[in-house]
C-alpha cells in the first residue's frame, strides 16, 4: 500500500534541482565533469535531495558539497570518511556520498580509509585524484608521479606514487573498486551508477585533470584514445557503440575475480578504467552492528546527560 | 484348484469365509509383512521423540549425534545412546516430560519438551511454527510503529518549540536544564518572541500526525489462536475497523516521518482507505486448530469461508481416523474427508496447503514455515496416529504428503517430494524369507492402501489367511507376519480392494499435477519471450565541414567554453555543451573555446562574418580543430 502511495507523490526531478551556486573551481578543473556525472545520476535515480547527504573532507574536491542542493558536510582534513559513517549508522535512510581527494583521503586520512574499507558501510566514495594539491597552489601529494616538480619538492617527488586501486584491494573486506577518468563522462556516469546501487563500500578512483596546477600530467590520455584501457563484461562496463568505436582499446574484465582485480589495478599505462572488482556478499558493517532500540528523545536526551556527566564539575554553592 | 478359487472369489466378492483353507485373520495378531522390522520401535532410532527446544524442533537423535560428534570414548557413547533409548521408551509409553530432567549425563545436551507422536503433536507443532513466525513478524513491526511514533513525537516536539508556548521563560528553562538562575531564560523568551515569529506546523498536518500517533500508541493486542472456525470468524469481523485504522495510520506514519506526505495527492487516498489498501502482513495470522470429526455443516461453512477470506488464517485440521465410512451408503470411504478437505482448499488456488502425517511434519518444517510467512490462508491437513500408523499412511499413500504454495510460480507449486518414491504407484520395498526348502527368497513388495487397513482391527473381516502356495492373481492377497516372525497369504476383500484402486487414483490425480506441473515447465521454455531487436544507435547526419559543431556526448562540462561566451555556448539537460546560437558571438569566440576545450571537442569550422577582424590569423588558429 505505502509503495502504491509513493510511486502515486513520485516527482521527477531536473539537473537544477540539484544545483547549488557556480563552482568556484578553476576553468576547465575535471571536478566539473565529476559534478555533472552524480548531478545526472541524481537525477535519473530520483534521488530526494533531502534524503541526498555529501560528505567530504579538505581540498579542492572537498568543495562539491557546496554545489549540490542537498544535505552536505564539508568536513576537517582527512576525516570524511568517519563522519559519512556516523551518518551512515544513524541515517539508515540517505544515500550518502563522499568527495575526497588525492591529499584528503591518501596521505591524512588514510588510516580512516584502510578501516572505511574494512568496514565496508554502504557508502559512494569519489576519490578525486588529480595527484597534487590544488588548493593549496600545487604540492605533491601521496599520488603524485615520481619526478613531479612542486613547491614542496622543486626537484621533482623522490617516491613512487601511492595506488590507491592497490591499496584499496588490498585490504580485508574491500567490496567494491572501479577505475574512471574524467574526460570520458559517458564511462564516469555508468561507473558512478554502479558505484551507487553496489551494496557496501564503493570507492571509485577518477582520475582527474588539474589543468592550473599539472595541466600536461593527463593530456597524453586525453588526446589518444589508445591510452585508456576500457574494461567491458557483462556484469561491469558496457560499451556504447559510440564509445567502443573511439575507445577501441577495450578487453573484458570480470569484477567478480579479486586476483584479475589486483593485476589490473596495477597497470598505470594503459590506464584501466571500468569496475575492477564487485562483490555483493561483503557484510555491511552497519547491518552487523546497528542497534535496534529506538532512538526516542528521551532515549537520546539520558544518553547524552550520562555523556555530559561524565565531564560536569558541580557549580559550587554561592555565598 | 477350481473350488479354492471360487472359494476365494467368493470370500472377495461377498465376505463370506464358506469354505475350508479360508481362516479368519482375527486372533493371529498379523501384520503387513514389510511392517515386521519394525514391530519393536523402541530399539530404533528415528526422529522420535521430538525435543521443542527454545530455538527450534529436533529429534532427539539428531541431538545426541550432534553432541557425540567429537566424542571419541566409547563408554560415555554407549552410555548416551542407552540414555536416549531410555527415553525413547518413556515417551512411547505415553510419559513426556523435559529433556532437561532426564538427561542428566555428559554431553550436554539443549533443554527442551519431549514429544512423541501423538493426537497433541500437530497443534503442538504448528503452535510452536507459529510463535517463532509471528515473533519475528510482531518484532519487526513494533520496532518500526515504535520508530514512527518516535519520529511522530519528535516532529510535534519541533513544532512545539517554534510556537509560543514553547519559547515561555519556563518552557525554556525545561528544554535548557537549567538548575540556577545564571541563565535568564526570561529574557531569552522576550527576545525569541521578538526576533522570531511563530512558525506552526499547518493545523491539517499537526492534527494528521497527532491522530496517527494515537492510534499508534494504543496499537491493540489479540489473541490469535482459536479452536474453532466460528471464534474465528467473529474476531476478525470486530476487529476489522481497528485493523484499517492502524493500517492507515503506520500509512501515514511513513510518508509523515519521510516528509512525503502530499495532501493534494494523498488526503484522498486515505478518505477512501479501506480494506483492500491494508497490506496482509500487518496484522499476526490467526491460528485455527480444528479436528476433522467435529467439521460438523456449520463448522465446515465457516472452514470454506475463513480458507476463501484472502486473510492470513492458517488452519490446522487434525485427522484422527482416515478409515472413514461412509455417512450415506454403507461402504467405506476410507480418506474421503482428508481428500474433500484439501480439496476444498486446493480448489481456491490462492490457499497454501500442506497436507502429511504427523510422523513427518519435522521433515517439513521450512514448508510450515514458509505457510505461516506466506500472505494469504493455510491449512494444514495433518493425520495424527502413533508413529507407525501415521508413517505406514503415507507410506502406501492412504495419506500422502503433498504441498501447494500459491506464492511460487506456477511450475514450482505444487511439490509430493516428501512421499515415499512418489513416481510409482505404490511404494516396492525388498521382501526377504525362507521358504518351505528352507531358501531364501527376495522379492520386491508393494506397500498399498490394503496393508495399511489390515493393520487395523475393525477390518479384519475383509482378511482372510489361505494356506500357503494357494494365492493366485484372481484374488488379491498380502503377505502378512504373525507374532512369530512367519509369513501368511492374506487375501482381502472387494470393498478394501476397491478402496485401493479409489487412493490409487486420487494418487493419479495428485500425480498429474506434478505432470501438469512439467507442462507449463516445458510451455516456459519452448516460448521464451522473444528479445527485442537491438535497436542501432542512429547515426547523427555529420555535420557540413565549414559549420561549426560540438562532440556534445564528449564534453566534460568544465567550464571553458560557456565562460568565453554563455550565448552561443549553453549546456543541455545533461550538462553538456551545443552551439546554441552562432550568431551571438564571433569567430574568435569559437576559436578560443576550441583551444581553451580541454578535450579538444569544439569545432569551430568556417567564420560566418568574411569581414571579422584578423580572420586570417583566426583561421590558423583554427586549423587543428575542423
Amino acid at each position: 500500500m505505502n509503495e502504491c502511495l509513493l510511486r502515486l507523490h513520485d516527482e521527477r526531478f531536473e539537473l537544477e534541482d540539484y544545483q547549488s551556486g557556480v563552482p568556484r573551481w578553476c576553468s576547465g578543473c575535471g571536478d566539473n565533469a565529476i559534478l555533472a556525472a552524480v548531478q545526472k545520476l541524481c537525477r535519473d535515480e530520483s534521488l530526494h535531495p533531502e534524503k541526498t547527504v555529501f560528505v567530504s573532507g579538505i581540498g579542492c574536491s572537498s568543495r562539491f558539497p557546496h554545489y549540490m542542493k542537498t544535505y552536505g558536510f564539508h568536513g576537517i582534513h582527512g576525516r570524511a570518511l568517519p563522519i559519512a559513517e556516523g551518518v551512515r549508522m544513524a541515517r539508515p535512510d540517505l544515500h550518502v556520498f563522499v568527495n575526497t581527494g588525492d591529499g584528503d583521503c591518501c596521505s591524512i586520512g588514510a588510516a580512516h580509509w584502510v578501516h572505511a574499507v574494512r568496514y565496508n558501510m554502504d557508502l559512494t566514495v569519489l576519490l578525486h585524484d588529480n595527484e597534487i594539491y590544488g588548493l593549496t597552489k600545487k604540492q605533491a601529494s601521496p599520488t603524485s608521479p615520481r619526478g613531479t616538480r612542486s613547491n614542496t619538492t622543486p626537484r621533482g617527488a623522490h617516491l613512487e606514487a601511492l595506488n590507491p586501486l592497490t591499496v584499496t584491494l588490498g585490504i580485508q573486506n574491500v567490496s567494491f573498486v572501479a577505475q574512471a577518468v574524467d574526460w570520458i563522462p559517458e564511462v564516469l556516469y555508468q561507473i558512478v551508477k554502479a558505484a551507487f546501487h553496489h551494496k557496501g563500500f564503493s570507492f571509485v578512483r577518477i582520475l582527474q585533470r588539474c589543468p592550473e596546477w599539472l595541466p600536461e600530467l593527463f593530456e597524453p590520455y586525453v588526446k589518444d584514445p589508445r591510452k585508456t584501457l576500457l574494461l567491458k563484461h557483462k556484469d561491469g562496463l558496457q560499451l556504447s557503440e559510440a564509445i567502443a568505436r573511439t575507445y577501441s582499446n577495450n578487453r573484458e574484465h570480470d569484477p567478480a575475480s579479486l586476483a584479475a582485480a589486483r593485476e589490473m589495478a596495477t597497470q598505470v599505462d594503459p590506464i584501466p578504467v571500468g569496475i575492477l572488482y564487485r562483490n555483493e556478499a561483503v557484510p555491511c558493517y552497519e547491518d552487523l552492528r546497528r542497534t535496534t532500540k529506538v532512538r526516542t528523545a528521551d532515549l537520546i536526551r539520558s544518553g547524552l546527560e550520562a555523556e555530559f556527566d561524565k565531564f560536569t564539575v558541580w557549580p559550587c554553592t554561592r555565598n | 484348484m477350481h473350488s479354492e478359487l471360487n472359494a476365494q472369489l467368493a470370500f472377495h466378492l461377498t465376505g463370506v469365509r464358506g469354505a475350508a483353507g479360508l481362516e479368519p485373520v482375527e486372533g493371529l495378531a498379523l501384520q503387513p509383512a514389510l511392517l515386521a522390522p519394525y514391530r519393536d520401535l523402541g530399539a530404533l532410532r528415528y526422529d522420535f521423540p521430538l525435543v521443542f527446544t527454545k530455538d527450534a524442533v529436533r529429534p532427539l537423535s539428531e541431538l545426541v549425534d550432534e553432541a557425540l560428534k567429537d566424542v571419541a570414548d566409547e563408554r560415555v557413547r554407549a552410555r548416551a545412546l542407552r540414555r536416549e533409548r531410555e527415553i525413547r521408551a518413556r515417551v512411547s509409553g505415553g510419559l513426556g516430560g523435559r529433556l532437561g530432567s532426564l538427561w542428566d549425563i555428559e554431553p550436554k545436551l539443549a533443554d527442551g519438551d519431549l514429544a512423541d507422536c501423538d493426537a497433541a503433536l500437530p497443534g503442538r507443532f504448528v503452535l510452536n511454527a507459529w510463535n517463532r513466525v509471528q515473533a519475528a513478524r510482531a518484532g519487526a513491526f513494533h520496532a518500526e510503529a515504535d520508530g514512527l511514533i518516535a519520529r511522530l513525537a519528535g516532529i510535534l516536539a519541533a513544532d512545539h518549540v517554534h510556537s509560543d508556548a514553547g519559547r515561555t521563560a519556563e518552557a525554556l528553562a525545561r528544554s535548557l536544564a537549567a538548575r540556577d538562575d545564571s541563565f535568564d531564560t526570561a529574557a531569552l523568551s522576550r527576545l525569541l518572541a521578538r526576533a522570531l515569529p511563530e512558525r506552526r506546523l499547518p493545523a491539517a498536518r499537526r492534527n494528521r500526525i497527532r491522530s496517527a500517533l494515537a492510534v499508534l500508541k494504543a496499537r491493540p493486542s489479540y489473541h490469535f489462536v482459536f479452536e474453532n472456525c466460528a471464534a474465528a470468524l467473529r474476531a476478525l469481523q470486530e476487529r476489522r475497523p481497528a485493523l484499517i485504522d492502524l493500517a492507515k495510520a503506520m500509512a501515514v506514519a511513513r510518508l509523515e516521518a519521510g516528509g512525503e506526505y502530499v495532501e493534494a495527492v494523498h488526503d484522498a487516498v486515505f478518505r477512501e482507505f479501506g480494506e483492500s489498501a491494508v497490506d496482509p502482513a500487518l496484522a499476526p495470522a490467526c491460528l485455527v486448530r480444528l479436528d476433522a470429526r467435529g467439521l460438523l455443516a456449520p463448522e465446515n461453512a465457516g472452514l470454506g469461508d475463513l480458507l476463501a477470506s484472502r486473510l492470513p488464517v492458517k488452519i490446522l485440521v487434525q485427522h484422527e481416523d482416515i478409515l472413514d465410512w461412509s455417512a450415506v451408503a454403507n461402504t467405506p470411504a476410507f480418506g474421503a474427508r482428508a481428500r474433500a478437505v484439501a480439496g476444498m482448499a486446493l480448489g481456491l488456488n490462492e490457499v497454501f496447503v500442506l497436507q502429511s502425517s504427523a510422523s513427518d511434519l519435522y521433515r517439513l518444517s521450512s514448508r510450515i514455515t514458509q505457510a505461516f510467512e506466506y500472505a494469504g490462508a493455510a491449512l494444514f491437513n495433518v493425520f495424527c496416529a502413533p508413529y507407525l500408523v501415521a508413517a505406514a499412511a503415507m507410506e502406501s499413500r492412504a495419506f500422502p504428503a503433498f504441498s501447494y504454495d500459491p506464492s511460487a510460480p506456477h511450475a514450482a507449486r505444487f511439490s509430493l517430494e516428501n512421499n515415499p518414491q512418489p513416481e510409482r504407484d505404490w511404494p516396492l520395498h525388498p521382501l526377504s524369507y525362507e521358504d518351505a526348502e528352507h531358501q531364501r527368497v527376495s522379492e520386491e513388495t508393494p506397500f498399498t492402501l490394503m496393508d495399511f487397513v489390515a493393520c487395523d482391527r475393525r477390518y479384519a473381516e475383509y482378511f482372510a489367511r489361505i494356506a500357503p502356495g494357494r494365492a493366485n492373481g484372481e484374488v488379491p492377497s498380502l503377505p502378512m507376519v504373525d507374532a512369530g516372525n512367519r509369513l501368511h497369504r492374506v487375501i482381502v476383500g472387494d470393498p478394501v480392494a476397491r478402496e485401493a484402486r479409489r487412493c490409487l487414483d486420487a494418487w493419479h490425480s495428485l500425480q498429474a499435477r506434478v505432470q501438469r506441473k512439467t507442462f507449463v515447465e516445458e510451455r516456459t521454455v519452448a516460448a521464451p519471450v522473444a528479445a527485442p531487436p537491438p535497436v542501432a544507435e542512429p547515426e547523427k547526419p555529420a555535420p557540413a565541414s565549414d559549420a561549426a559543431y560540438i562532440e556534445t556526448p564528449r564534453c566534460t562540462t568544465c567550464e571553458e567554453c560557456v565562460k568565453i561566451n554563455g550565448r552561443v555556448f549553453v549546456y543541455d539537460a545533461n550538462k553538456q555543451a551545443h552551439i546554441a546560437d552562432i550568431k551571438a558571438g564571433s569567430y574568435r569566440d569559437l576559436v578560443e573555446a576550441a583551444e581553451a576545450c580541454q578535450v579538444s571537442i569544439i569545432h569551430p569550422g568556417r567564420p560566418l562574418d568574411p569581414g571579422e577582424p584578423g580572420l586570417e590569423e583566426l583561421l590558423q588558429r583554427a586549423a587543428p580543430f575542423l
